[in-house]
């Protein structure tokens, strides 16, 4: 029995003709009926910094404080607020010469007209008052000018002398509540400033706030030290000093200036970090050539062995919630980053690009890890936990030490330039977008960020 | 003829007949759903007029706010955001009071503005006796507006806003896949209030984007209320079962 195709055709003339009348049904019923909301899309967008205006803050009565007068402070406060906004990247602040003076009323009325009159889509308004308790409070106002309406509000009691810090805060509140994401400006960052000749260079740790203001040397420049890391209560400092040519992590404390011996063992130690919790240590020790990590008790004691392999083991660091550590290690040949356990079980690698991987710290977050990656130049990454998602963020002769911002947004690390120039400290955020260099008064090298401050 | 020719043409001709059957239904009139597709987009700078006359009721006005919108899309799970440790001392009234207690509006809410009879310089003449209303705001007479009507309305007001829709930080983030509903009812000289923009919701929303839902939904609201990216001039004829009534998706996913 054959079966002929001539049928198939008939079928085929058929569903064109069925299409056709059905096309035209359709178009007949478009073009008759109009019911309901009409209904488009919009489709991609642009990304541009949000325009904001921070006008001068006035105070109700000029008073006169150790840290200046109430008036002044409220023009310089502004000035903090304006700065940490546009140093994010994220917005740009409306120049001075656009802004209007606000009195005390208009803190918690705006006139919107006048703000959209000069483009203005944020409005960051407050006042700064010298109570009678010695102490300066700072109100911190944010509104949507378009929608004239107000977003958040918030006020900050300080110590005269920490005015910045309510500055920060202010301008925390307004970028944590603009962009979802949290808080940063409030924090401090302790690095490795170098000064003089590459063959006889000063090495100090210092500490400074995120915008550079309030630097302060730890260490008198003596001894060589390196990667300094705050601990998360944000107490003390961790770092290793070459004091006595003897290469050890020592614990400083920010609160006495005093600092101590973490391990006594006769091995080299090196490139420490804190638990989560403040409560421990990780780091590595160089014993009969081979470098393995160990977790020891801030107060000391007899560390812990993690890692138990030939080569070099270094860099850890904890994930967020203290269960497991990413380090690096060079036991499959070159320096590649892998992940265990916090007991030192299931290690397993998860770098797999071309090059070699280095100096991995876990956000805070938890849903990135940053590292430096080495082969045709230093850059930094981050990818996942698991080793996915990979990304390069920077393109420099060489980027390295990455250390995360307390909103796991922002990543700090230093850039060399090529010949004797001294390093200096950069921030790249974690889209790649934003790269910026801070200011520091010498070079600056390995970046360590510190929590929040409370 | 073969049988089996015969045979199938036979199912052919029975086919065709039930789909006519089915296509003459589809085209009995019949209350319309609130189109919830989006309508294709043609650039066209010119829009056509109908002089067809319904009965259908203009889009009803709502009292509803941004500000409630949005207080409703925060999820539960979302966590609280940063609050002073310290209250502020009084200042000066009368923002001492105002402290104690979330800001009160300076600018209350106004009541949803009835659409203005005077219509746009820049269009007046074109639609002269059309879209007449009544004192509750339901029109008598209204035009209807075509699908390509209502394609070129879209296209203009697109064509507007898209300047505007800011993403800023959110770029680049997990924010990318939060697509947000809104509704914009215009007055009919073609401004727009915050009290004539409602949230409809928003899509794409897990649990690594959920911080931005927020932000997300201010963006889109910031991309129609920005006064550098008003409305076009669009025909008086055509506000009436046409742009008075808007609803827009905000797709981030495609930035210039």
């Amino acid at each position: 029995m054959v079966f002929r195709i001539p049928s198939l055709s008939a079928f085929r003339h058929l569903a064109l003709g069925l299409c056709l009348a059905a096309l035209g049904s359709a178009a007949v019923a478009q073009d008759d009926v109009s019911s309901g909301p009409i209904e488009g899309d919009v489709v991609g967008g642009i990304s541009n910094p949000t325009a904001i205006a921070v006008p001068d803050m006035p105070t109700p009565r000029s008073v006169g404080t150790p840290a200046g007068n109430t008036e002044d402070l409220g023009r310089q406060v502004a000035r903090v607020i304006e700065d940490d906004l546009r140093n994010s990247g994220f917005f740009d602040p409306v120049a001075r010469q656009f802004l209007r003076d606000v009195n005390m009323p208009q803190v918690t009325a705006p006139e919107y007209p006048a703000w959209n009159q000069v483009g203005a889509q944020n409005l960051v308004q407050g006042y700064v008052q010298a109570g009678s308790n010695g102490r300066l409070t700072v109100g911190c106002y944010l509104y949507d000018v378009f929608a004239q309406a107000p977003l958040e509000r918030a006020g900050y009691e300080v110590n005269y002398a920490d005015w910045r810090r309510a500055a920060h805060r202010c301008a925390d509140m307004v970028y944590a509540r603009l962009t979802g994401e949290g808080a940063y400006f409030d924090s401090r960052i302790v690095y490795v400033a170098e000064s003089g000749p590459k063959d006889n260079r000063v090495r100090r740790i210092a500490v400074m706030d995120t915008d550079g203001a309030n630097h302060r040397f730890l260490t008198n420049g003596q001894s060589i030290v390196l990667t300094p890391r705050y601990a998360p209560d944000g107490r003390t400092i961790v770092y290793m000093s070459y004091q006595n040519d003897e290469p050890r992590v020592y614990i400083y404390d920010v609160a006495t200036g005093r600092q101590r011996l973490l391990v006594d063992a006769p091995y080299m130690t090196f490139a420490p970090r804190y638990s989560p919790d403040s409560r421990y240590v990780v780091f590595s020790m160089a014993v009969n050539g081979n470098s393995d990590i160990y977790r020891v008790s801030v107060s000391g004691g007899r560390p812990e062995r993690l890692t138990n392999t030939p080569g070099i083991d270094t860099s850890a660091s904890y994930s967020p919630d203290g269960r497991r550590i990413v380090f690096e290690s060079d036991r499959s040949g070159g320096q590649q980053l892998y992940v265990m356990n916090a007991d030192g079980s299931n290690q397993r690698r998860i770098s797999f690009g071309g090059g070699r991987y280095a100096t991995p710290e876990w956000s805070p977050r938890g849903n990135l890890i940053a590292f430096t990656r080495l082969g045709g130049g230093f850059r930094i990454g981050v990818m996942r936990p698991d080793g996915s998602g990979e990304r390069i963020l920077t393109n420099s002769w060489q980027d390295e030490g990455p250390s995360w911002a307390p909103n796991g947004r922002v990543i700090h690390f230093f850039r060399t330039p090529r010949g004797n120039s001294l390093p200096s400290l950069w921030s790249v955020d974690v889209t790649g977008r934003m790269v910026r260099r801070l200011p520091t008064p010498v070079g600056a090298s390995d970046p360590s960020w510190s929590p929040l401050r409370d | 003829m073969e049988r089996a020719e015969r045979l199938g043409l036979g199912v052919a001709v029975i086919g065709h007949i039930g789909l006519f059957a089915i296509l003459s239904y589809t085209l009995i009139p019949r209350a319309e759903l609130p189109r919830r597709e989006a309508v294709a987009v043609t650039l066209s700078d010119d829009i056509g007029e109908f002089a067809t006359a319904t009965d259908r009721p203009a889009p009803a006005s709502q009292e509803r706010a941004v500000e409630d919108d949005l207080e409703a899309m925060v999820p539960e799970d979302t966590e609280p955001l940063p609050q002073p440790r310290v209250t502020p001392t009084p200042a000066p009234q009368p923002a001492a009071e105002r402290r104690t207690e979330p800001a009160p509006r300076r600018d209350t809410r106004p009541e949803r503005r009835q659409p203005a009879r005077s219509r746009s310089s820049r269009i007046s003449g074109i639609t002269d006796g059309i879209g007449t209303a009544n004192d509750t705001g339901t029109s008598v007479s209204q035009a209807t507006v075509s699908a390509s009507d209502q394609a070129n309305l879209i296209s203009r007001i697109v064509t507007a806003v898209r300047p505007c829709y800011n993403l800023g930080s959110l770029s680049g983030t997990a924010a990318e896949d939060i697509v947000v509903r809104l509704r914009i009812q215009p007055s009919r000289d073609g401004s727009l209030n915050r009290s004539q923009v409602t949230v409809l919701g928003a899509r794409g929303v897990n649990g690594s984007n959920r911080e931005y839902q927020r932000q997300m939904v201010e963006a889109a609201q910031s991309a129609v209320l920005n006064p550098r990216c008003p409305l076009p001039p669009l025909p008086d004829a055509l506000y009436d079962n046409g742009w008075s009534d808007v609803v827009l998706n905000f797709i981030p996913a495609q930035l210039t």
